[in-house]
């Protein structure tokens, strides 16, 4: 399983191993029964501590995307592909409604909001096309 | 706007999956639901907002 972590991000570690965790499992990049790697081959692959992995996992284990056999390790678990698209679409709803209640009030309008915002996809779809 | 946070925003939302179509209607959909909200809360002062 291939994560991308860095030091350098103003994003904690621990998040950075929940949200990419996450992301490969609303994405259908990992299926359900796969087993992720031990708490301490994550850690000692990242270079992170084992509190670290273990406390994501922990949180993970506790929103329903994974789950532990003892003895056995952590797998992801089932996750209906509707349910998926909905913890996705939360998300950003989430995300971007401070955001944008912010801007309506600092005097941007809904259309100067939305062609930023598709400004914004297309950047981020050539970023990740380049990648 | 904080562009920066919108767009790390987008950039998760396409990673756990959704299509920049799905993101582009939950992003209208959310815009008209604060116009809306705020058309109501400001229908006194004659202040709104608009998507026009």
């Amino acid at each position: 399983m291939l994560l991308n972590l860095s030091d350098l991000s103003s994003e904690p570690l621990q998040q950075q191993i929940i949200r990419q965790i996450r992301a490969k499992i609303l994405s259908s990049e990992l299926s359900p029964g796969i087993e992720l790697p031990s708490i301490r081959a994550l850690a000692r692959d990242q270079h992170i501590s084992v509190i670290t992995v273990k406390r994501a996992y922990e949180i993970l284990e506790r929103a329903g995307f994974i789950h532990s056999r003892r003895g056995k390790g952590f797998f992801i678990s089932e996750i209906k592909d509707d349910t998926k698209k909905e913890i996705a679409k939360n998300r950003l709803i989430e995300n971007l409604e401070p955001i944008f209640k912010s801007a309506l009030l600092e005097g941007l309008t809904a259309d100067e909001i939305l062609t930023t915002a598709v400004y914004l996809i297309n950047h981020s779809l050539t970023l990740h096309g380049e990648e | 706007m904080q562009i920066e946070l919108v767009q790390n925003s987008i950039k998760y939302a396409l990673e756990e999956g959704l299509t920049p179509k799905e993101i582009i209607e939950i992003i209208e959909n959310l815009l008209k639901q604060l116009i809306r909200t705020n058309t109501t809360k400001e229908n006194n002062n004659g202040k709104s907002f608009s998507l026009d």
